[in-house]
């Protein structure tokens, strides 16, 4: 079956839309894509993935009551490096400062339906999330490099870059 | 938002800086002139041609020179960054990296502790469209260098237009942007150019599959 995909951009400049958001398209070929601060209605959609930006764009932070339909959204979620900290700020937990950039080894230390094993993968995050275990959310990698809850799945680093296989799996879901 | 556009005068750097100039203010660009022709990090062929076609553009250009020593080049980089800042207040600089993560987190890092916006606004994009979109901007763009294997001098100097394209397209063993270094480009025109760069004086120099076009006079 055909899935509806939704792509949420959350980019103060457009500039950084190709850099963004274009590689997400090219990977699933049919997508709508919204600016985080138009209206849409995430329940026409089957999967929803909410993209990164640059390092110094943190303006989406200061938004997140913009994505409160995140807290009762039953279908798949993928917040990938900025919207992996949506998802994290929607499930109460915190940011904490921690550069990442470049390729890094990723280790993956629980079953999911996305990734397994160790893997290299390119890194673009200033943050990283500290996850509240006592909620029962799950790390998925080390350092938190991506974590589930649920329907929800936040990644830290950019699989649109050399894992591209990731956002597939996330589709097929 | 005013930006620094990190140019070397090939067909990448300039498209990146035409996706730049809309909605923004490329207030400089940033020529990093390597030594070492075989640095990982910066363009080497024509290297000199920038000033001329920054002067094409009507952008002011600031021109760092390094030995291309692996990493101890990136210091040169970055002084050259932080004067753009001093003296043109940019708030961001853009690469027109495509697939080099190599190239792309070393600029990312120096913009991070410049405390600056860092834009690739290539990145991972299909390399045939982006061929595709020069040539339908009308872009002049010759190949200034070759370095592989089926490269060979008649390839040198020649203009990539629709029908090179389906010849690049054609052969298996390179990517067609050039991305792994199998050719490098020079632009002689785009319609951001006040007017088109007239090469006066040239020669090629090339043996098996390696081979240069060196301009000598241009204006």
């Amino acid at each position: 079956m055909k899935q509806k995909v939704l792509i949420i951009n959350l980019n103060k400049h457009d500039l950084a839309y190709h850099e963004f958001i274009t590689p997400i398209i090219s990977i699933i070929k049919e997508a709508d894509v919204v600016h985080y601060k138009e209206s849409y209605n995430p329940n026409n959609y089957d999967k929803i993935i909410l993209g990164g930006t640059p390092l110094k764009d943190n303006e989406f932070l200061e938004n997140i009551k913009l994505f409160n339909w995140i807290d009762d959204f039953k279908k798949p979620v993928l917040g990938i490096c900025a919207g992996a900290e949506v998802i994290a700020l929607r499930l109460k937990c915190r940011l904490t400062t921690n550069k990442s950039i470049g390729l890094k080894k990723i280790k993956t230390i629980n079953n999911n339906p996305l990734f397994k094993g160790e893997f290299e993968a390119y890194c673009l995050h200033s943050l990283s999330v500290e996850l509240r275990n006592e909620k029962g959310y799950t790390e998925l990698a080390e350092n938190t490099e991506a974590f589930m809850f649920n329907n929800l799945y936040g990644i830290m680093f950019h699989p649109e870059v050399r894992n591209i296989y990731i956002v597939k799996k996330f589709i097929n879901l | 938002m005013k930006l620094a556009v990190l140019f070397t005068g090939g067909k990448d750097s300039m498209l990146a800086l035409h996706r730049s100039i809309k909605n923004n203010e490329v207030v400089c660009l940033i020529t990093i002139k390597s030594k070492n022709p075989d640095s990982y990090m910066f363009h080497t062929p024509n290297i000199d041609l920038t000033q001329l076609q920054a002067e094409k553009l009507n952008i002011p250009i600031i021109t760092q020179e390094t030995l291309g020593e692996k990493e101890k080049e990136l210091d040169d980089l970055k002084q050259a960054i932080q004067f753009a800042k001093d003296k043109y207040q940019i708030e961001g600089v853009v690469t027109g990296a495509v697939e080099s993560a190599y190239q792309s987190s070393r600029v990312q890092n120096i913009c991070y502790d410049l405390n600056l916006y860092c834009f690739n606004p290539l990145w991972k994009a299909d390399q045939e469209s982006l061929l595709k979109e020069m040539i339908d901007k009308k872009f002049e763009i010759i190949i200034s260098s070759i370095a592989s294997y089926p490269f060979d001098e008649s390839w040198i100097g020649k203009t990539i237009c629709q029908e090179k394209l389906n010849k690049l397209k054609s052969i298996k063993e390179i990517s067609i942007t050039g991305e792994g270094g199998e050719y490098e480009s020079t632009v002689l025109f785009t319609p951001l150019f006040s007017e088109k760069i007239k090469i006066k004086k040239s020669k090629i120099e090339c043996k098996n599959h390696a081979g240069r076009l060196i301009i000598e006079e241009a204006e």
